[in-house]
């Protein structure tokens, strides 16, 4: 297996309390990209919260079918971005979904994971990877697969299942 | 000092807003005199049409005979084999047929090229000419300049006439500017295409006795099976020349051993990747080692394994275009997009490397993590050799980007053995630099040598991001870019002079985020 890109190498041993829903921006609970079976309460704010390197052409988005409007509200996204200064290639990132949860019930989020500027919206599902070595009017590629580990350098859905009490 | 066609465009730029914003006589002196010192644009339109005119006389000629060998292809040939290294005759008729059609081609190329910059320069030197001429009429309008305390008042009468002659010298030094662009334009073009084309007389390139010209006419025309043929190359023009000037090198008893393995080889793509890796720079001890590990393979595992880049998208497409191993991206993994584009740049031009990097050491361990696993180690290396930064704890620690001396350092010492030439930094303040450098950048890549570039942005609290990719290919006014983020992309001359590389790369290295070619690492040859 690959080595995981380093944000989230360094995200996952430096960081463990932040990523598993503990709390700490004062908006509700973050999730990391492990939780992907997340129970909250009716009422509250949370984020999920994934590796996003602008180095590694990192980038997410909310995909289609998005979550059930009457359990989870979405609030929108958000990123935070570190610079590399006169370095060539270094710097780090993280973007977040914050999400507020309306009422009981489950609601699954679909979230596409676009490493190395490979995708640039939540509708690309359908999408072949595009390559030469590719038979023209032959058999494409997959179109993206969900993740069952943790992200690597080939786009993917991550979908959380999201309980509400 | 002779300017250069850019220097004239950029400082008569600068004089119109002088001349524009004159506010007393003597600052509009100024100004008009130095706009008539800049120089015309230079060139003997004449010259060049006779030029032009020569070079389509030849074309035609080409034609002519490309037609009466594509008569014989099209007869049938027997199969038999000619040359020192074996060919099969009816595959080096079908060769010279496209060869003499690319030599028509590449006439009826440049001989256009000449006509139009002929064209255009004359337009430019008779706008040029008519902006003078207006600049000499308001100069001569103002007369001497005032002295100390005459300048320090302008009645009526003296402004009236300041602002009719900087109204008319605007006018001139705008149609001089005019014309510096149109000039300037018209020779990065024609220097372009005439590269380009000269570039594309391949077969000429291989200049050595030591073999047949039906063999170097063959090795001149073999591709890659994937993609377009023309994109897909297995020699480079750099290839043909350095592997031409080996040949000559070489001692009687080693020329020997290299035919034998030139004769012995299965395929045309075989063969050319021998001379690829003769061109590289490896003795024919290595090159028959390496030959031992490729012998027989098919072309489809040849490509596969040789060459780091296939390109499917012809240069009109747009969208990124993934390049992979067996389902492994050709890409960086960590913060090492400085090394990693590296290491596919000299995989491009070194096909034993590619091999040890696809195959392993014996060139045969196929498995897609274990190339994974060895272009990583390698990325890694490169890393260690430029002295990139490293962050994280002890634990995590991982590589941070490289600066621009780490960056030269390992051009030089990963490349430059392999295309012969040494690399330089070239820092780009702005769209005059980038359109400066833009015609080196072109007849580089042409011959097939990469040339690294790194961009810029600034995010929303104004912190710098910076990423390195590789100019690997060009095609009329379209560049072809490989991002060590596993993907090679055609992009514009405009786009790379405006600096805004995000088609290459993401739309976070857009204009809107000040976007920017800010360094070309060019090659000194």
């Amino acid at each position: 297996m690959r080595t995981a890109p380093t944000s989230l190498a360094a995200a996952a041993a430096a960081g463990v309390l932040l990523l598993t829903g503990c709390g700490s921006s004062g908006a509700g609970d973050e999730y990391g990209t492990q939780d992907r079976a997340i129970t909250v309460d009716a009422g509250d704010e949370f984020t999920l919260k994934v590796p996003a390197n602008p180095a590694l052409g990192q980038n997410w988005y909310l995909a289609e079918p998005q979550p059930a409007a009457d359990v989870l509200k979405y609030r929108g996204k958000r990123e935070e971005e570190e610079g590399g200064g006169d370095l060539t290639g270094a710097g780090d990132g993280t973007q977040f979904f914050d999400f507020t949860a309306l009422k009981p019930g489950r609601a699954t989020v679909r979230l596409l994971h676009c490493p190395m500027a490979s995708c640039h919206s939540g509708t690309e599902s359908a999408k072949p990877y595009p390559s030469a070595s590719v038979t023209p009017g032959g058999p494409s590629e997959s179109p993206f697969p969900t993740a069952t580990g943790t992200p690597d350098d080939r786009p993917a859905f991550f979908v959380y299942t999201v309980t509400v009490r | 000092m002779t300017e250069s066609s850019t220097d004239r465009r950029k400082r008569l730029a600068e004089l119109t807003g002088d001349i524009d914003s004159a506010g007393s006589k003597n600052d509009l002196i100024e100004a008009i005199d130095a706009a008539l010192g800049v120089s015309a644009p230079e060139g003997d339109p004449t010259t060049l049409e006779m030029l032009g005119k020569r070079y389509k006389d030849q074309a035609d000629d080409a034609t002519k005979l490309s037609e009466r060998v594509a008569k014989v292809a099209a007869q049938g040939i027997p199969d038999v084999w000619v040359g020192d290294t074996s060919v099969l005759a009816a595959d080096a008729v079908n060769a010279a047929a496209r060869a003499a059609a690319e030599m028509s081609e590449a006439f009826t190329g440049g001989g256009k090229a000449l006509l139009t910059f002929s064209d255009q320069l004359q337009a430019a030197q008779k706008k040029d000419g008519d902006g003078r001429a207006k600049l000499s009429e308001a100069r001569g309008m103002l007369g001497g300049k005032d002295g100390f305390f005459d300048d320090l008042h302008e009645d009526d009468e003296e402004e009236s006439l300041r602002l009719k002659a900087r109204s008319l010298a605007s006018v001139g030094v705008k149609l001089r500017h005019d014309a510096a662009v149109t000039a300037d334009d018209a020779a990065r073009d024609a220097a372009r295409d005439l590269n380009k084309w000269a570039a594309e007389a391949r077969t000429g390139k291989m200049d050595t006795d030591e073999l047949t010209a039906v063999d170097r006419l063959m090795l001149a025309d073999t591709s890659n099976i994937d993609g377009d043929p023309e994109y897909n190359e297995i020699l480079s023009a750099n290839d043909l020349e350095r592997s031409g000037q080996a040949m000559e090198k070489l001692s009687p008893a080693d020329r020997a051993r290299m035919e034998k393995l030139l004769h012995d080889a299965k395929t045309p793509q075989e063969k050319a990747y021998l001379m690829k890796a003769l061109a590289s720079g490896y003795s024919v001890d290595e090159v028959e080692t390496f030959g031992g590990k490729i012998h027989g393979k098919d072309p489809k595992w040849l490509q596969e394994h040789l060459a780091p880049v296939t390109t499917g998208n012809d240069p009109s497409q747009t969208g990124q275009e993934n390049q992979d191993f067996d389902g492994k991206l050709w890409d960086q993994d960590g913060e090492t997009c400085v090394p990693s584009s590296t290491v596919t740049a000299r995989a491009i031009v070194d096909p034993v490397y590619a091999l040890e990097l696809t195959g392993g050491p014996d060139g045969t361990d196929d498995d897609p993590e274990h190339f994974r696993k060895r272009l990583t180690d390698e990325q890694l290396r490169l890393h260690e050799q430029g002295d990139g930064d490293n962050s994280g704890w002890w634990w995590d620690e991982h590589p941070s980007g490289m600066d621009k001396d780490g960056q030269e350092e390992i051009s030089n010492k990963n490349l430059s053995p392999h295309t012969g030439d040494s690399y330089e930094q070239q820092s780009m303040d702005g769209a005059d630099d980038r359109r400066n450098v833009l015609p080196d950048i072109e007849k580089s890549v042409a011959e097939g040598k990469p040339v690294p570039i790194n961009i810029e942005r600034y995010d929303e609290d104004g912190n710098r991001h910076g990423h390195s990719m590789m100019i690997i290919g060009q095609e009329g006014d379209k560049l072809q870019i490989y991002n060590p983020w596993g993907t090679t992309t055609w992009v514009t001359e405009d786009q790379f002079i405006s600096g805004d590389l995000s088609a290459a790369a993401d739309d976070r290295y857009s204009a809107a985020h000040k976007g920017n070619v800010d360094t070309v690492y060019i090659q000194q040859g």
